[in-house]
């Protein structure tokens, strides 16, 4: 009886979903149901210390588009704009459309850029890496493509802005980045949503970056949902030979957050960085893992985590380092330090490394601590009161990866989150 | 120096693979039964609350899954190990009534060159039964109680009971339950209140016939005020099929103790070796471990501290090697659930000839455990392009009042450090084997002096043959 009224779910489910995507060319379509088999057959992932089961994904109707007002100020401020319901215009300079940039709808571009789509899409990211990317693989919408010709430097970020506009209980959107040889690129991402907004919200969004020979890619994201949401974010990369891809993240929104960053270093001098300033406050839980695998001989990578704990926040970061056999030479740093501010926050740090060659160099540390009252005695004894001391010291904390932030715009953009942070710390 | 390099296999470069043929007088039938449980309690004519002990273990045992983490231990077959050996039908009271063979073995380990040394008390456990022990009347005249665990039981039943297992629940992990089980052996310690030992306890332990399990049980009780420090050294000869080492440690110490408990492990290289080790550190005592893990097929082994008391001190130092076919999955674990507590570890990995070293640890600081403190460093030298290693280190903080710093390198040895030691005339492989040397000296200069003479003798073997 169960099954059977399960069989018909998934039925009724098949059909919205040709539905939807009705205009898609039939490969991509196929590719979907593919994927929502596999995301039907998946059990919801066991985190240990993120605890997800009891979510019941298939009662979310993630279909459904309930969409509201966008401001007009976040729609003047990006690139393009991405909601619930689709991929608004798409806003490139002069310049960057006669240098061949691509930047649209991914939609469209399943049937522009086929060739070129499918080089990417779904090739750097596993959709049965969990339920959670099949999920997003068999239903993503908005989504967004992004093509740099080879040699192209796009000067000015692209920066991509998603608003949560409305009541729409789930939004998935997919992303895909294709750097061409030689090619220079800076993509800022945020996720946005109205603060008073307390409606629930699922997010899982899928980026998939690809860097080819002698390309620099930078990627930033800003997460700062509405306090109802929960993301699960999942960005990957593969970088080329003697390519660079960047990453710059700021965690701040949301209710859960489930981050997951992944780069494989596949040829030879492939490098990455990882910068993440993360801030928790009131009873966030926010689960991050940087993940990096060097494939490729003289591959370097650096993690780098400074986050701040308050109130009853939990934390947990993940970092793991792979060097493969015959990835000599390679170098693989992970760093991660967080301030604790309250007895009733936590914060996890499993930094690994997995290490199966010898002619390399990896590193990592870890800690974890209060603010400093010898630091706060000597702010105090300057004059400053208690509360602005302790400002000083957090900001003090942060300061060295805001620093290392970019571009510009994200430094600002994060160090304003910060102080908005700092405000409601008591 | 026109020095060839030596090329040793593993197997060859096992100094201790000797073995006196099958000496065991009673040896059981393969496997693990309720009937072979209730056999060993029964030969051993223990009370009743320690057969429903090994009952009830033996029934958590079976109920329990294996790990799916850690190493391979998918090659090893419960049902084909020996649970029970004892080499003689009664234990020697004196140095010349034990039999001449075992005599001979230990002879060539070195243990009554290091009884003469004044070792405080030589209790040397040769397959499951102790058979030679000896404690020096000093330590005897204070009080200090050091004897196998088979004779603590009948001789200290009361004190035996109050701790036995409350340390290591059987509940704790497949192993730890298969030791409660079919434990035989192993070393009872019991220190009083403000007795200090000034040299060390000492018992070496040997595994002699082919597939049997070693699970011997250890219970130190460091009262208050006391001082104590342990040593244990471990050998086992080279059999080609497996044998299972699985021993069960618990140690409490109390109020302003301080106890020190030193390893240093060569099993065979087909030994595996599960050990669960743990300690409970009360208000301001102190526990050390000094843990060194040589040979082996598989180690699993983590020795903990959980620091329950204000102001108590967990320290872990430890090296682990794996050569050929060797995985070392080793580590600490530090649990602070008390004010200022403070715990350090320093990890030491070596991996060769296609040896597989992992660190494994965790520091948990939970909630109200204002001004505490850890300090973790795990250092792993990678010898040639065979070899991997993981750290896999695990930290939980739960109050913002604590400090925990964890750090970790992973390396080959330096070329800059070769190159010069090469140019003062040492050939590559003296080179090679002093910077090892140097990377292990913080482990080896806190072990009694005959360890570290041993410790020294057993890396340069291991050693031999690492270049090229």
């Amino acid at each position: 009886m169960e099954t059977s009224a399960a069989t018909a779910v998934s039925s009724e489910l098949r059909v919205r979903q040709q539905e939807f995507f009705a205009t898609e060319p039939a490969w991509h379509r196929a590719e979907r149901q593919r994927s929502l088999t596999l995301y039907e057959g998946m059990p919801i992932p066991e985190r240990p210390r993120t605890p997800l089961t009891g979510r019941r994904l298939e009662a979310i109707p993630y279909l459904e588009r309930r969409p509201g007002p966008v401001p007009a100020g976040v729609r003047a401020a990006a690139t393009v704009l991405l909601t619930p319901a689709g991929t608004a215009d798409v806003a490139l300079t002069p310049a960057q459309t006669a240098a061949g940039v691509i930047v649209m709808d991914l939609a469209v571009a399943l049937t522009q850029h086929p060739d070129r789509v499918r080089q990417i899409l779904g090739q750097i990211q596993n959709d049965a890496f969990d339920r959670y990317t099949a999920l997003n693989r068999a239903f993503w919408h908005p989504g967004l493509f992004c093509y740099i010709p080879p040699e192209v430097e796009v000067v000015d970020p692209i920066t991509v802005v998603h608003w949560l506009d409305g009541e729409s209980p789930g939004y998935l959107p997919r992303m895909a980045i294709l750097a061409d040889e030689a090619a220079r690129v800076t993509v800022v991402e945020t996720l946005l949503g109205d603060p008073a907004d307390l409606h629930r919200v699922l997010v899982s969004e899928v980026m998939e970056v690809q860097a080819r020979e002698g390309s620099h890619v930078t990627v930033a994201g800003i997460q700062q949902l509405p306090p109802g949401a929960e993301a699960f974010l999942r960005r990957s990369a593969q970088v080329g030979k003697d390519a660079r891809v960047d990453w710059h993240t700021g965690e701040f929104g949301g209710a859960l957050s489930v981050a997951g960053l992944t780069t494989n270093l596949r040829d030879a001098g492939a490098s990455m960085s990882s910068v993440t300033v993360f801030y928790g406050t009131g009873s966030q839980h926010q689960d991050y893992t940087a993940e990096v695998v060097h494939e490729a001989p003289h591959t370097r990578s650096a993690i780098l985590a400074r986050g701040v704990m308050g109130d009853r926040a939990r934390s947990v970061f993940t970092g793991q380092s792979v060097i493969k056999k015959g990835a000599v030479g390679s170098d693989a740093r992970q760093k991660e330090q967080t301030l604790m501010l309250s007895d009733q926050a936590r914060a996890d740090a499993i930094p690994s490394l997995q290490i199966d060659d010898n002619d390399v160099f990896a590193a990592h540390s870890a800690s974890a601590g209060p603010v400093d009252p010898t630091m706060l005695y000597y702010l105090e004894s300057r004059g400053l009161e208690p509360e602005e001391a302790r400002r000083v010291v957090i900001r003090g904390f942060l300061e060295p990866v805001l620093a290392s932030l970019a571009p510009a715009s994200v430094q600002e953009r994060v160090r304003e989150l910060v102080e908005t942070k700092l405000g409601g710390e008591s | 120096m026109a020095t060839t390099p030596k090329k040793l296999e593993l197997h060859d470069e096992y100094e201790y693979g000797f073995n006196d043929g099958d000496v065991g007088v009673l040896k059981f039938q393969r496997g693990l039964t309720r009937e072979v449980v209730e056999e060993i309690s029964r030969i051993k004519q223990e009370p009743a609350w320690m057969r429903d002990f090994r009952l009830h273990a033996l029934d958590v045992f079976l109920k329990k899954p294996m790990p799916t983490w850690g190493g391979d231990l998918s090659h090893l077959d419960f049902d084909d190990i020996f649970y029970y050996v004892r080499p003689s039908e009664r234990q020697g009271r004196t140095w010349d009534e034990v039999p001449a063979s075992i005599k001979d073995t230990f002879e060539r380990l070195g243990i009554p060159e290091a009884e003469r040394k004044f070792l405080a008390g030589v209790s040397a456990q040769y397959d499951s039964e102790v058979v030679y022990h000896n404690i020096h009347r000093e330590l005897a005249d204070q009080g200090v109680l050091f004897c196998d665990t088979d004779t603590a039981l009948r001789e200290y039943p009361d004190l035996v009971r109050e701790y036995f297992g409350t340390i290591i629940p059987p509940e704790d992990n497949k192993f730890a339950a298969l030791n409660s089980a079919v434990w035989s052996g192993g070393s009872f310690v019991y220190i009083p209140k403000g007795v200090h030992c000034r040299i060390p306890l000492q018992a070496y332990f040997r595994i002699n016939s082919e597939k049997m399990g070693q699970f011997e049980r250890t219970l130190i009780i460091a009262d208050e005020d006391s001082f104590g420090h342990y040593v244990e050294g471990c050998t086992a000869p080279v059999y080609n099929s497996e044998s299972l080492h699985s021993a069960v440690v618990e140690i409490l110490v109390k109020e302003s103790a301080q106890m020190r408990y030193t390893t240093v492990q060569n099993w065979a290289p087909n030994v595996y070796n599960l050990v669960t080790k743990r300690a409970v550190a009360q208000k301001n005592a102190t526990m050390e471990w000094v843990d060194g893990n040589i040979g082996s097929k598989l180690t699993m082994k983590y020795p903990s501290v959980y620091l329950v008391g204000e102001g108590a001190r967990g320290m872990v130092l430890s090296i682990a090697v794996a050569g050929k076919d060797q995985h070392q999955d080793t580590g600490s674990k530090m649990y602070h659930y008390a004010p200022n507590t403070t715990s350090t570890i320093l990890s030491k990995s070596i991996s060769k000839h296609g040896g597989k070293t992992t660190y494994r640890g965790l520091v948990h600081m939970a909630k109200g455990v204002e001004g505490a403190k850890s300090n973790v460093k795990c250092d792993t030298l990678i010898l040639d392009q065979q070899s991997t290693s993981d750290t896999i280190p695990y930290t939980e903080v739960l109050d913002s009042r604590v400090q925990m710093e964890h750090e970790a390198t992973v390396t080959k040895v330096s070329e800059e450090q070769l190159f010069y030691l090469m140019s003062r005339g040492l050939s590559e492989e003296e080179a090679t084997r002093m910077v090892v040397m140097g990377f292990i000296e913080p482990f080896t200069r806190e072990l009694p002096m005959e360890f570290a003479v041993e410790m020294n003798r057993l890396i340069k073997f291991e050693m031999e043959g690492a270049i090229g």
